[in-house]
């Protein structure tokens, strides 16, 4: 027994040091490729190993890897493409909005990422005003937007729009709800028929949610006026969910009515075959733009300029707008030229009353506004 | 006589020697605990514009925010009404065990080992899955969606986390319950006591310290239980105060503050249960173990079988209910089609499983985590316990005093700790800015680990006899000789477990997991809470089961090695012999029934675990 016993700690040991050592050797050949380029991401580098460390045969460079916080369907898609195209390594962290932001933002001073690409300009804007993003950089090919695209565009060309969704569309089931009985405004949905039949995301999480929170309250006049209409949406029983999916399966299992969430995840879920339908408010829906950013400290300036010029580009925007690798988030109205949306997209956005959300006010307002809403109405 | 033992170092030499396990302990426990105050303190350190101005202002500012105070006293009441549901329950399994024989009474064991081996957060989702609108229950019976809006509240919270925790109670109790010899109940009988008169007057009594055990452990498990509060607090509309912390890290607006007082408040509120318990447990003693010998021959129809029923019918509850609404969850396509014939599948586990897809890559980079940490931690432990053992210096001291006071710590704190401690703006010029790496997660793996593999070293130690080292040494075995020849040999059962528990534990970590992933590789149980917060009930819950059998399977692995290492010896053989050796073969929180005090009578040192 004691020679077995040592046998097994020897055994240990050294599986302890071939693991650690082989760390050790992929961290130090990621160090070698940091000297070598200066702005290589440590943090990849030593998770993503010696795999991480691409040569480009064209033109005998070094590429590190590009980090991409994003929260859209097509980023994983979009990273393989941009790799396929480039030879740079892309890590792709998907998670929701709020995660991401909280998560750079945490990382202010000492960054791990290079582009962040989520839906929603107010919450990009508000990442601009505490300096997080570069600023003043314009992408090849800028004059390919379209004029909607255009008028998108960050004043300080901080962030960039990819595609437009609808955010404060209302999610159905024809079967419970008539078509007669919709609401047609924000106030509508106070009615007692609403009580506990109603659900949204949570601004906190969901990236598109924040927009439709300041676009109330940009509505209602006043800050005031709009936190006074989310009171009496909680006190008509409002249900509070994570992100469009949890309030989309609130919906179609029954425990709420009406899901008021992004018109692209209620498409998607239309086009599987769910029991949905998706009406606008005539009251007005969002204009929600995704729009794509790059790090002001980016460890990988020059592949974060050039992953963002791939995503605006036709090539990129035609991975984007394939539901089979995109889900939801493929039914977009493109903001670049040549570019056609799906079918279902267009045939859905028509007679939308669709409202524009000054980003400049709804950022200065997103901190308080944010708190207010997760401290009031969110439990 | 000298000895190893008996002639511990007291010179500076001994606090040199002990310094390498101070280091230790500083990196990975004592900086990012102590970053948690200084962000209290200092609000700015940790922010992109660093400076050290003093101001504890913050503190009262996160305690005016409503949902704070809510999160807490809610944690807190709750907390307490779960611990208490899961003591009842435990003492019923525990009951149940102690009267069943032969095979039902391993089947007790072992479900009781597998609730306590299965992460919080796919206990809590098999019962979101089961009862919520679409769900296995509403679907099978087609009551309406809302038909179990009852158990979304309070009450199903209670449920959860009294069926979650009652193993801790269960082998608390277990463990008493063979100490309590016959003897007191015959001179109960003789004297004419009643059966409820023998249950409350002696039974409960001389359980006291075991069900004061198995309630604070539920506790203060249930009040910082991050991996339960995840899938809780969103779908039961609960706020909990670990799930807090982490919104206040993780979800808009960032607010440092809040995470760090937070965190506070559950080190304080926990470490409070801990010592009232202490307290409770010093006033008086419930010895039951004496000199004398016996054996249970009470014969079969002696033994209550409405209890043993009891007992099957509760963990049927809590074992299958959950864990079984997981499994057909995996098999459905989407919660609106029911068990209707179209909607099974096996394509969640297909494109779980597909070469390349995210779940196969998360459970084998989860695999290497929980390989490399268990291997550090069994060695760490070894290495440090030896030097506590061997060498009382002042610096062992302190380190004995780190490590009990850790284990009362909960993942989400240490984890809140690192956020603050391996970012700060001051490491950078040091190049030790390691957060967002796949090292900073690691070291909080081992952290979370080390401190229970170091109490269940210790305590393998303090058991082996000074006779057994003094006689070698004065045949003339010099000390390195002495460690590697006897002491190795006797503890290595031990750091197997440790091994074991760092293993298991690891595999489904979630808390610490959650917050330090470097980006894009997340770990399974990090994938599977974002499948199941997205409500994608289906693929989380394949992923839930594939993990389960990976980790089950690595263990029934681990177990063949070990029987073959030991010349046939296991460690199943011991469920009913030792609930303390058992407790170890489980996930981390396991050995809190380990370490946990049970009375100043029952075991000679902090912790019982025993070699068979």
């Amino acid at each position: 027994m004691r020679n077995s016993a040592r046998v097994a700690l020897v055994a240990s040991t050294l599986t302890v040091v071939t693991v650690v050592s082989g760390c050790g050797t992929s961290n130090s050949a990621s160090d070698s490729n940091v000297s070598a380029t200066n702005n290589h991401s440590t943090a990849k580098s030593e998770t993503g190993g010696s795999a991480s460390i691409n040569t480009d045969v064209k033109t005998g460079t070094n590429k590190g890897t590009l980090v991409l916080y994003a929260a859209e369907g097509y980023d994983a898609a979009m990273g393989a493409a941009f790799e396929k195209k480039t030879g740079i390594k892309v890590e792709v962290h998907d998670d929701s909005t709020g995660p991401l932001i909280t998560d750079a933002e945490s990382q202010a001073s000492n960054p791990h990422w290079d582009v962040i690409w989520f839906d929603g300009d107010s919450s990009a804007q508000a990442m601009d005003n505490q300096g997080l993003l570069l600023q003043g950089w314009t992408p090849n090919d800028v004059n390919n937007y379209t004029a909607l695209g255009q008028s998108l565009i960050a004043k300080d060309k901080s962030y960039y729009p990819t595609g437009v969704t609808g955010m404060g569309a209302i999610g159905y089931d024809p079967k419970v709800t008539p078509e007669s009985d919709l609401p047609k405004t924000f106030n509508d949905l106070l009615e007692p028929q609403w009580k506990n039949a109603i659900a949204m995301n949570d601004p906190a999480i969901s990236g598109p949610t924040y927009p439709l929170v300041a676009g109330v309250v940009q509505q209602m006049a006043s800050v005031a006026s709009g936190e006074r209409f989310f009171t009496q949406l909680k006190n008509n029983g409002l249900h509070v969910y994570d992100t469009n999916s949890v309030s989309i399966n609130a919906l179609l299992t029954g425990k709420v009515k009406l899901a008021i969430v992004q018109d692209s995840a209620l498409m998607n879920d239309e086009a599987s075959g769910d029991p949905i339908a998706i009406d606008y408010l005539q009251s007005g829906t969002y204009t929600l733009p995704s729009v794509i950013a790059i790090d002001k400290q980016a460890p990988d300036m020059a592949a974060a300029k050039e992953f963002v010029e791939f995503a605006l580009s036709q090539e990129g925007q035609k991975v984007m707008i394939n539901p089979k690798v995109a889900g939801a988030d493929a039914y977009l109205t493109p903001v670049i030229k040549g570019v056609s949306a799906t079918p279902l997209a267009t045939s859905s956005r028509k007679n939308v009353n669709w409202v524009r959300v000054d980003p400049i006010t709804a950022a200065i307002q997103k901190n308080s506004l944010e708190t207010w809403f997760h401290d009031n109405i969110t439990y | 006589m000298i000895t190893l033992r008996t002639n511990p170092k007291r010179s500076s030499l001994g606090n040199l020697e002990s310094l390498p396990s101070l280091f230790i302990m500083c990196i990975l426990i004592v900086y990012p605990l102590a970053s948690l105050l200084i962000q209290i303190v200092f609000p700015n350190v940790f922010s992109a514009h660093m400076n050290w101005k003093f101001s504890v202002s913050d503190v009262g500012r996160v305690l005016s925010v409503p949902l704070n105070v809510i999160s807490i006293v809610n944690s807190l009441w709750m907390g307490a009404i779960g611990a208490v549901i899961a003591v009842i329950i435990g003492t019923v399994t525990a009951f149940g065990a102690q009267n069943a024989s032969g095979w039902t009474k391993k089947l007790i064991h072992t479900c009781v080992w597998i609730i306590l081996f299965a992460p919080s957060f796919v206990i809590a989702s098999g019962w979101v899955v089961l009862l919520q609108g679409g769900g296995i229950i509403p679907e099978l019976f087609h009551f309406s969606p809302n038909a179990f809006n009852w158990f979304f509240s309070p009450v199903g919270l209670f449920l959860i986390m009294g069926l979650r925790y009652f193993p801790f109670a269960h082998f608390a109790m277990t463990q008493s319950l063979q100490n309590i010899g016959p003897e007191y109940i015959r001179a109960a009988k003789l004297l004419g006591a009643k059966r409820w008169t023998i249950f409350f007057q002696i039974w409960l009594r001389l359980l006291a310290p075991a069900l004061l055990a198995g309630a604070t452990i539920a506790f203060a498990e249930g009040f910082g239980d991050y991996s339960l509060a995840s899938v809780i607090t969103p779908n039961l509309n609960v706020p909990l105060v670990a799930f807090q912390i982490y919104s206040a890290l993780y979800e808009l607006p960032v607010d440092f503050s809040s995470a760090a007082v937070l965190s506070l408040i559950v080190i304080v509120v926990t470490a409070a249960a801990i010592m009232l318990q202490f307290w409770w447990l010093n006033r008086r003693r419930y010895g039951t173990i004496s000199g004398s010998s016996w054996a249970d021959v009470s014969s079969e129809k002696e033994r209550p079988k409405w209890v043993v029923w009891l007992a099957l019918f509760v963990i049927a509850i809590g074992l299958i209910l959950p864990l079984g609404a997981t499994l057909i969850q995996s098999f459905w396509k989407n919660n609106f089609q029911g068990f209707a014939a179209a909607n099974w599948t096996i394509s969640n586990y297909v494109s779980a499983l597909g070469v390349g897809d995210s779940g196969l890559a998360a459970l084998l980079r989860t695999a290497m985590y929980a390989l490399i940490t268990s291997c550090i931690v069994m060695l760490l432990g070894l290495y440090i316990a030896q030097q506590m053992t061997f060498n009382k210096s002042a610096v062992n001291k302190s380190i004995n005093a780190v490590t009990m006071s850790t284990i009362a710590i909960p993942g989400i704190v240490l984890g809140c700790g690192y956020v603050f401690g391996w970012n700060a703006l001051y490491l950078k010029p040091l190049h030790m800015d390691i957060f967002g790496t796949s090292l900073c997660l690691g070291l909080a793996y081992v952290a979370v680990h080390l401190p229970y593999a170091i109490r269940l070293q210790l305590s393998a130690m303090l058991q082996i006899s000074p006779n057994l080292l003094s006689a070698a040494q004065i045949l003339g075995a010099r000390k390195g000789f002495v460690l590697r020849t006897i002491v190795l040999p006797l503890v290595m059962e031990t750091a197997i477990s440790t091994f074991l528990i760092s293993f298991t534990g690891t595999m489904f970590e979630l808390p610490a997991a959650s917050m330090l992933y470097p980006a894009g590789h997340p770990p399974i149980s990090v994938l599977i809470n974002h499948l199941f917060a997205d409500s994608d009930w289906a693929p989380g819950s394949a992923l839930s089961i594939i993990g389960m059998l990976a980790v089950f399977g690595s263990y029934a692995l681990g177990n063949f090695l070990l029987r073959k290492l030991l010349g046939g010896k296991s460690l199943n053989g011991t469920w009913d012999r030792s609930p303390t050796v058992s407790s170890v073969r489980g996930s981390t929180e396991t050995s809190r029934v380990a370490a946990a005090p049970q009375g100043r009578g029952s075991s000679p040192t902090d912790l019982t675990i025993t070699h068979t």
